[in-house]
């Protein structure tokens, strides 16, 4: 049985977005439009996810004037995909951070995620109720993580950097990053475990804005 | 049971896990996979304005590609001008430099004119005291002293329309007898012997005897004019006024004026004008 959640991973398979995306880059490097568009599609729903972690509601706004930048400055970078995968984030955690300081203390409600979006798996009729997380659903698991496990997490497993680059973003040893992840995985299997059995309701994303300094 | 199945999770697992190469467990695999699922239309509500940033930009921006180097010829004539310009500069910092230590070594001999150098307590060479001496004489022979240093320092503290001193009768005696008696100094022997001071000698003949040159130079400070133009402090190490930052082109040159354009060049590249004269030429 092929169950939706795999089946949705599938879709990212990390080849096919790479050798996509690398041609993407390189027209993209070059002026063409094209390119441009296909690396934003590629890149800015997973930026979109980690940013939600950080800043909630705000991170529209965030990846939004991060792309800005992006725009202007994407000739002025040199380096392959992973690269330029890991510079796209570092410009988006920076905006995200900008625009927590500008409104700081201003906590994120549950609510706030709602504008993710809410893709349900494909198991509609899944015998558990995980088979039915949807993307916006996970994305607040993780990010009730505390925030150094929530990034490390979301930076590996849905950005798809590995851990010299988030640990490059987050300025951090490689190792600190690898470490946080995996405290991070371990906290998420014993939640997933308790309620297993039972839907799976969202926690309050307690991570956004936690301590943005 | 939650304890067990958290212990399985070794750092391999969730490495593997984290890369979406483990399928196992399902409960993180489902909730990484809808994590990372994919994005929908309303995750890309900015995208119009990012690719009319992207526009603009390519349109302001030229293309690396379009970026105009210069052709190998023209990277050879850029080099070769920064090369000289390079050297130019070090040979101007050098000049500088170089300029600088000649000034102090010049007006370090002049502060032996003080009261105090005639207790010797700053020798100095022989072959400089020559040196200035043969350059007084000089000067004296053009009717002004070789080194005008009051005028000097009065430019240089805009007091030049102060009335100059008068040229007392023999001037460049008075610098001769500076110079016998710095290069003399523990040995007065020497100093008479050398022919430089034989009009000096000429003079203490005439009126106290060949040994008393000392004597006779003392006797013409004590009688010289008030206006002394070397006994004041002209070293910038020792001096109390603020030392001189006006170019030498905006002072005036009295040895120029009255010994003519040969003379004043002499004058500039010999030893009695290394102190003052010196260093404005290497500014």
């Amino acid at each position: 049985m092929v169950r939706g959640g795999v089946a949705v991973r599938h879709e990212w398979d990390r080849s096919e977005v790479v050798d996509d995306l690398d041609e993407a880059l390189v027209a993209a490097r070059a002026g063409g439009e094209d390119g441009f568009v296909a690396l934003y599609r590629g890149l800015q729903p997973r930026m979109l996810r980690y940013v939600t972690a950080l800043v909630g509601a705000d991170a529209e706004d965030a990846t939004a004037e991060a792309w800005l930048q992006i725009a202007r400055d994407i000739r002025t970078f040199t380096g392959d995909l992973d690269g330029f995968r890991g510079w796209v984030t570092a410009i988006c955690r920076n905006r995200a951070m900008d625009l927590a300081r500008a409104r700081s203390r201003r906590r994120v409600l549950p609510t706030d995620l709602g504008f993710l979006a809410e893709r349900a798996g494909s198991g509609d009729t899944a015998s558990t109720a995980l088979d039915t997380l949807s993307t916006r659903a996970a994305v607040e698991l993780i990010a009730g993580l505390p925030r150094d496990q929530a990034e490390a997490v979301l930076l590996r497993a849905v950005v798809g950097l590995d851990a010299a680059a988030a640990g490059q973003v987050l300025g951090k040893r490689p190792g600190a990053v690898r470490v946080a992840a995996h405290r991070g995985l371990r906290r998420l299997a014993r939640e997933l475990t308790a309620r297993v059995g039972e839907r799976v309701r969202p926690q309050p994303a307690a991570l956004a804005l936690r301590d943005p300094r | 049971m939650t304890a067990r199945r958290t212990r399985r999770l070794s750092a391999r697992v969730l490495e593997r896990l984290l890369i979406g190469a483990a399928a196992q467990p399902d409960e993180l695999r489902t909730l990484l996979d809808a994590a990372a699922g994919p994005g929908s239309t309303r995750d890309r509500a900015a995208e119009a304005a990012a690719v009319q940033a992207f526009i603009a930009a390519s349109q302001l921006t030229p293309l690396p590609s379009d970026t105009v180097w210069p052709s190998p010829m023209e990277r050879d004539s850029l080099s070769r001008l920064l090369a000289v310009k390079t050297l130019a500069v070090i040979a101007l910092i050098g000049g500088l430099a170089g300029g600088v230590a000649i000034a102090a070594t010049g007006d370090g001999g002049r502060r032996d004119d003080a009261p105090s150098a005639t207790t010797g307590a700053r020798p100095e060479l022989p072959e400089q005291a020559a040196d200035r001496a043969s350059h007084a004489l000089e000067a004296e022979g053009s009717g002004q002293l070789a080194t005008p240093s009051s005028t000097e320092r009065d430019d240089e503290h805009g007091l030049a329309e102060l009335p100059r001193p008068q040229p007392g009768p023999k001037p460049g005696l008075s610098g001769l007898c500076r110079a016998g008696q710095a290069g003399a100094g523990d040995n007065p022997g020497r100093a008479e012997e050398n022919p430089v001071f034989a009009e000096l000698a000429d003079q203490s003949d005439a009126t106290d005897g060949p040994d008393n040159l000392g004597r006779n130079c003392a006797d013409r400070a004590a009688d010289g004019p008030p206006g002394r133009p070397d006994t004041g402090p002209a070293n910038p190490d020792h001096s109390a006024g603020p030392p001189s930052d006006g170019p030498a082109a905006e002072r005036p040159a009295p040895t120029a004026h009255a010994g003519g354009p040969d003379r004043a060049a002499d004058q500039h590249r010999g030893g009695a004008a290394r102190g003052r004269d010196s260093r404005s030429s290497d500014r």
